[in-house]
């Protein structure tokens, strides 16, 4: 914050930044500039607030299979619902962006049960968590209408009859 | 040459625009928690566990998120909001707002995404924090200072488009713009606006084609600083872009488009003078006294008389 130029009075009709202050502003504006370049080429995430820019940034195959992840659960009364964003506080891009711990650990499931009665105390527990992708065939960038489901990563409390 | 570097960092902006931008940046927090809803405030209801701390949530001692520090940190967002939205105690208020927000910041991003939309928003909090107090339609007092930090501002939003080509070359490879990005993004999310082009994909190619042929060339809108209309053209053409781009997927950008906001000359928005003309006009005076009521806030005026 101690700029060499603050000394100048602010009610001037035209505030001007002296040479020195000048060298370290744009000293200031390359860096971040340097930084945020550096990291979308060689960081990640982990830089924040320094991230890349990386929304949508992946490549999908025209022929192929385009994914959409939800997530399900059953409750004790052995319904089964989508586990919305609204109902759980944890987004689906934040679920693809764990994906892989819950695929590997399912049992971390439980956690966004407990994130599910934080939010709604008054409703039945859940058994249940599953993580389920549903896949789009794709040809030649046409949705061909196949469709397939996947569940990637399941979980049921222990001792529950689900 | 030289001149053209030190007017790309410091040309002189108006005080107004200062005034203008810390009402922005404030109602913008006042619009964020509520829009975003359930999203973000709900985190206050994730097990510690699913928290995943950025580098510098590791480096600096933040807690792990938890009901009170969520809700805690957001009302000191919205307290600290009211006062940099009116002018009072601006750059006291302003740093509370900026590390306030800044951990809101942790708490919206630390769960395993994160969002690109708010890294122009961040800059402008603060730059705003070192800006010197100012009032509304203020064209008289400019500062090469203040042109700095907007300048700052407007290359962190140029940066969130032209980088973001480079991450798609990065993450998705040289042909992201041939691939199938823009179908799936539209299954995921689409609206009765972008449903119909999965019947199209060519057209969907060449959307993409001209996504990256957008934002490699945003730079030029730093570059043409000199002819202010130009400029002014292209941040409406970026706006444009934005409306179409919400109506096709509800991704919304906002932080981004209030900080955009920097680019243009919002000192020639002066609410009391508008309220007083909109005042005269109702009781149907719309001659001489409006004009010398006017006499005394427009610089151009009081220079030469």
């Amino acid at each position: 914050m101690a700029h060499p130029c603050h000394t100048l009075a602010v009610d001037t009709q035209y505030a001007t930044v002296r040479p020195r202050g000048r060298a370290v502003r744009v000293t200031i504006s390359l860096v971040v500039v340097a930084l945020v370049t550096a990291t979308t080429f060689w960081g990640g995430d982990d830089f924040f607030p320094f991230a890349p820019f990386k929304m949508y940034s992946s490549s999908m195959e025209l022929d192929g299979w385009a994914g959409s992840t939800r997530v399900e659960a059953v409750n004790e009364e052995g319904e089964r619902f989508k586990l919305t964003e609204a109902a759980t506080g944890f987004r689906r891009a934040e679920l693809e962006g764990q994906k892989s711990r819950f695929i590997e650990n399912p049992a971390l499931l439980e956690y966004i049960a407990q994130a599910y009665e934080n939010t709604n105390p008054d409703k039945p527990e859940i058994v249940t968590v599953e993580i389920i992708e549903r896949r789009y065939r794709l040809e030649d960038g046409h949705q061909t209408g196949e469709v397939t489901e996947v569940v990637e990563a399941a979980y049921t409390r222990e001792g529950a009859d689900a | 040459m030289t001149r053209y570097v030190n007017g790309f960092f410091f040309t002189p902006v108006a005080l107004g625009r200062v005034a203008a931008m810390r009402f922005l940046a404030g109602l913008f927090v006042w619009i964020e928690w509520w829009a975003y809803k359930p999203f973000i405030i709900q985190h206050r209801f994730l097990p510690e566990d699913l928290y995943q701390p950025l580098l510098i949530g590791r480096v600096l001692p933040i807690p792990a998120p938890n009901y009170w520090i969520v809700t805690g940190t957001l009302a000191v967002c919205l307290a600290a909001a009211l006062p940099v939205m009116f002018g009072y105690r601006p750059r006291l208020f302003g740093w509370i707002l900026f590390i306030a927000y800044f951990e809101w910041m942790l708490i919206y991003n630390s769960y395993g995404k994160v969002d690109h939309a708010s890294f122009g928003f961040m800059v402008l909090l603060l730059v705003l924090c070192m800006m010197p107090a100012a009032r509304w339609g203020d064209r008289e007092h400019v500062s090469e200072r203040v042109g700095w930090g907007f300048n700052l501002v407007q290359i962190a939003v140029v940066c969130t488009y032209f980088l973001s080509t480079w991450s798609k070359f990065r993450y998705g490879g040289f042909d992201w713009a041939d691939s199938g990005v823009f179908t799936w993004a539209i299954i995921r999310r689409g609206t009765v606006f972008s449903d119909w082009m999965l019947d199209f994909p060519q057209l969907l190619t060449a959307a993409q084609w001209g996504m990256v042929a957008f934002e490699l060339l945003t730079p030029l809108v730093l570059f043409v600083y000199p002819w202010k209309r130009i400029q002014y053209a292209i941040i409406a053409f970026f706006y444009a872009f934005h409306v179409a781009i919400f109506a096709a997927l509800t991704i919304s950008f906002l932080p981004h488009l209030f900080a955009m906001a920097c680019f243009l000359p919002l000192e020639r928005v002066d609410p009391k003078d508008l309220a007083r003309r909109a005042r005269a006009k109702l009781k149907g005076r719309k001659g001489s006294p409006d004009q010398h009521e006017r006499g005394g806030t427009d610089p151009e005026l009081t220079a030469t008389g």
